[in-house]
C-alpha cells in the first residue's frame, strides 16, 4: 500500500515550517483579509437561518449513518451508478487510482500526442498527486477553477481546501499571469484577472476530449455525482468533454437525493459565505447526445478505511471541505495553509492527515491547535475536532513511548516523574516546597521569566504565575491545628 | 482480491457489521429543520426584493402591465442599450415604440458588448400593487 496524502512524507514539523511563514508579512497579511472576509460572510448568512443548529444536526447525523454503513451505501451508488452507463472503478490507495486514472485517459486518447485534460478544483486529486502522476507520463493537467489555475501555473501548493490560491493577493495573481499568459500588459484589477483567466481557458475547454473531476457528494439511491461551485469551470469541464473521469473519496457517499437539501443549505454557507451554490451539477450516468458520453468514477479508499473502527476516527470522515474550520481557527489565520505540510490545513487538516497516513508522518499536526473549540462551532457536520486532536495527541505519545528514544525523551521523563510524584501527597507536597525555593531564581514582576530547559518554551510566550506562599492544603492544616487549640 | 473486495472486506470488519438494517437507522435521523417555508405572499415578496438588492440589482416595480414599456425603456436607457432579447412569447407591441427587436442569430453575429454593472442599491418604484 502506498498511502500518498499530498506532499506530507516530506513536509517539516508543524512549527519549523510555521516560524517561515510568520516571518513573511505578505502572507500574513493576505491570509488575514481573506480569511476574515469569508468569516465575516459566513457568520451573516448562518445568522440568518433560523434552523441552523437543526441542520448542522441533520447533517451530522447523516454523515454518521452512512459512515456505519460504508459498505451498503457504496455498493448500492456502484449498482445505480453502473445501471446509468457509468462505470464505477475501485482504488486501495493513491497509485492505484493514477493508474486508473492513466489507464482511461491513454485508452480514450488513442494514438493522439499531447495528451490533455481539464480539471475542475478536487482536493482529493491533489491528496493523490494526480497532476505530477499524469506530468510522469507525458499527460498535461489543466486547472481551470482560477484559483488552483494560480497555484498551478505558480508551481505553488494549495494553502487552503476551499480558496487555494487564498495566500496571494491580487498583485501577486497579476505577476504570475504576466509571466505565464504572456501578458505584460496584464492590471491587477479583478476583472482583467478573471477576463486573462476566461480567455486562456475557454480555448482550452472547447479542445480538451478528456475531463476530471471530484465530487462533493455521490447519491448512493441514484447513482448520481454532485459538484458544487462558483465560477462555472466545473459546469463546463462536466458537460463539454467526451469522456469524464470522477475521483470519489468513499466517505463522499450519501443515502438519498432528499438528503442534498441538507448540505445544500449547510455547505456553500459554510465555505463561501454563500446562500446558495451559484453552481450546482448534478449527473447520473451518460445521457446519448448529452454530455460526456464515457463517465467513470473511481472510488478511492488511500487510508480511510482505516479510520472507521474507531467511533472518533470515524467522526473525521463525516468532513464535506466546506474549509470553515480553517477560517474560524486563531493558529491557521496566523500561519496560513502551508505550514500545515499537507494540502488538508487547518483544524481539520490536522486531524485527517495524520490519520490518513496512520501517523507515518504529519506527528506535529495534532498540536497544532491551541485546543480553543471555534473548529468545532462552525463545523456544519458536527465533527468534533478538538477531542479528536486530543485523542491523537495521546496517540502520538503512546507510539513515542514504545521506542527507546521516546522513552529517553525529557519530556516523557518530566511526564513519568510528574505522575509518580502526583500519586502521593507527601511526595507531592516535598516538590511544592522544592519549586517554591527554586522559582524564586525566575521570578520577576510576580512572573516566572527564562526558566530552563523545555519549560522556557513555555514562559518565553506565555505568563506563568509563581507558585503561592502558602498552599491550600497549608492553609487547611494550620487552620485545623488553630481550631483544636 | 481485487480492490473493491479488499476495501469491502476492510469496511466490513472494522465496521463489525452485523446485518443491521440501514433502512431502519436512516429513518431514525432527526430531521427537525424546516422543509416548508412560513412567509406568506407578500412576506415572500418582500424577503425576494431584499435578496435582490443584496446582490446589486436594479429594481423597477410597475403596478399595471401598460407601465411595463416605459421601465423596461428605462431600464434600457441606464444601461446605455438600445437593443433587447425577447422572450418568443412576449409579443412586440407591448413594448417601447422606439425599442428595436432582434433575433438570437443577428445578436450572435454582433461584437461582444460592454459590461455594464448597475451596483445602485435605490430601487426605482417602492410601491408594489398585488394584483387583486
Amino acid at each position: 500500500m502506498s498511502i500518498v496524502v499530498g506532499k506530507t512524507s516530506k513536509a517539516p514539523d508543524f512549527p519549523i515550517a510555521a516560524k517561515t511563514a510568520l516571518k513573511n508579512d505578505q502572507l500574513r497579511r493576505n491570509v488575514a483579509h481573506a480569511t476574515n472576509v469569508i468569516r465575516t460572510k459566513r457568520a451573516l448568512r448562518v445568522e440568518e437561518m433560523p434552523d441552523w443548529e437543526q441542520l448542522r444536526q441533520t447533517g451530522s447525523e447523516i454523515k454518521a449513518h452512512t459512515l456505519a454503513h460504508l459498505d451498503h451505501y457504496l455498493v448500492e451508488f456502484e449498482r445505480n451508478c453502473q445501471l446509468a452507463g457509468g462505470t464505477v472503478h475501485w482504488a486501495r490507495d493513491a497509485d492505484e487510482a493514477n493508474k486508473i486514472a492513466i489507464d482511461l485517459i491513454q485508452h480514450y486518447s488513442g494514438d493522439q500526442e499531447n495528451i490533455e485534460v481539464i480539471k475542475v478544483k478536487t482536493m482529493t486529486s491533489d491528496e493523490v498527486q494526480m497532476n505530477h502522476a499524469l506530468e510522469a507520463v507525458g499527460i498535461t493537467p489543466i486547472e481551470t477553477d482560477l484559483a488552483d489555475m494560480i497555484v498551478q501555473l505558480g508551481n505553488d501548493e494549495p494553502s487552503h481546501i476551499v480558496v487555494p490560491a487564498l495566500h496571494k493577493n491580487r498583485f501577486e495573481i497579476r505577476d504570475i499571469f504576466r509571466e505565464r499568459m504572456g501578458k505584460p500588459e496584464l492590471t491587477e484589477q479583478p476583472e482583467d484577472l478573471t477576463a486573462a483567466a476566461r480567455s486562456y481557458l475557454r480555448e482550452r475547454f472547447l479542445r480538451t476530449k478528456i475531463g476530471i473531476s471530484g465530487a462533493n457528494f455521490a447519491i448512493a439511491e441514484t447513482g448520481s455525482v454532485c459538484v458544487v461551485e462558483s465560477e462555472g469551470n466545473g459546469r463546463m469541464c462536466l458537460t463539454l468533454p467526451e469522456v469524464l473521469i470522477t475521483l470519489v473519496g468513499i466517505e463522499k457517499v450519501i443515502p438519498t437525493f432528499a438528503d442534498l437539501e441538507v448540505f445544500l443549505q449547510t455547505l456553500p454557507r459554510s465555505a463561501t459565505g454563500e446562500r446558495m451554490n451559484p453552481y450546482n451539477s448534478i449527473w447520473t450516468g451518460v445521457t446519448p447526445g448529452d454530455g460526456p458520453q464515457a463517465f467513470h468514477v473511481i472510488l478511492l479508499d488511500n487510508g480511510r478505511t482505516k479510520l472507521l473502527a474507531d467511533d472518533l476516527e470515524r467522526e473525521t470522515l463525516q468532513c464535506i471541505r466546506c474549509g470553515a474550520c480553517l477560517n474560524a481557527c486563531p493558529v491557521y489565520r496566523e500561519t496560513g495553509g502551508h505550514a500545515y505540510g499537507s494540502i488538508y490545513s487547518g483544524p481539520i487538516g490536522a486531524i485527517l492527515s495524520p490519520q490518513l497516513v496512520s501517523l507515518d508522518h504529519s506527528r506535529s499536526l495534532p498540536y497544532a491547535s491551541t485546543l480553543c473549540g471555534a473548529c468545532y462551532e462552525v463545523c456544519p457536520v458536527k465533527i468534533n475536532i478538538p477531542e479528536v486532536l486530543i485523542h491523537l495527541r495521546g496517540e502520538v505519545v503512546r507510539e513515542d513511548q514504545k521506542t527507546l528514544s521516546g522513552k529517553l525523551d525529557p519530556e516523557n521523563i518530566a511526564m513519568q516523574a510528574a505522575a509518580a510524584i502526583f500519586q502521593n501527597h507527601r511526595r507531592y507536597e516535598a516538590a511544592q516546597r522544592l519549586v517554591r525555593i527554586g522559582q524564586t531564581l525566575f521570578e520577576r514582576k510576580g512572573q516566572l521569566t527564562n526558566l530552563p530547559g523545555m519549560a522556557g518554551a513555555w514562559t518565553r510566550s506565555r505568563d506563568l504565575r509563581p507558585i503561592p506562599k502558602q498552599s491550600f492544603r497549608d492553609w487547611w492544616k494550620q487552620r485545623s491545628t488553630k481550631g483544636d487549640a | 482480491m481485487t480492490a473493491r473486495e479488499e476495501i469491502l472486506a476492510t469496511i466490513r470488519t472494522a465496521l463489525h457489521v452485523d446485518a443491521a438494517n440501514p433502512a431502519g437507522s436512516y429513518a431514525r435521523i432527526t430531521a427537525q429543520y424546516n422543509r416548508i417555508g412560513k412567509l406568506d405572499r407578500n412576506a415572500c415578496l418582500e424577503l425576494f426584493l431584499d435578496r435582490l438588492i443584496d446582490y446589486d440589482t436594479e429594481i423597477f416595480q410597475v403596478a399595471t402591465e401598460s407601465e411595463l414599456p416605459a421601465a423596461i425603456a428605462e431600464a434600457l436607457t441606464l444601461a446605455n442599450e438600445h437593443t433587447a432579447l425577447v422572450p418568443c412569447r412576449m409579443a412586440p407591441r407591448r413594448h417601447h415604440p422606439q425599442a428595436r427587436y432582434q433575433s438570437r442569430h443577428q445578436r450572435d453575429r454582433r461584437r461582444p458588448r460592454r459590461h455594464h454593472h448597475l451596483r445602485s442599491r435605490r430601487r426605482r418604484h417602492w410601491h408594489y400593487h398585488p394584483r387583486a
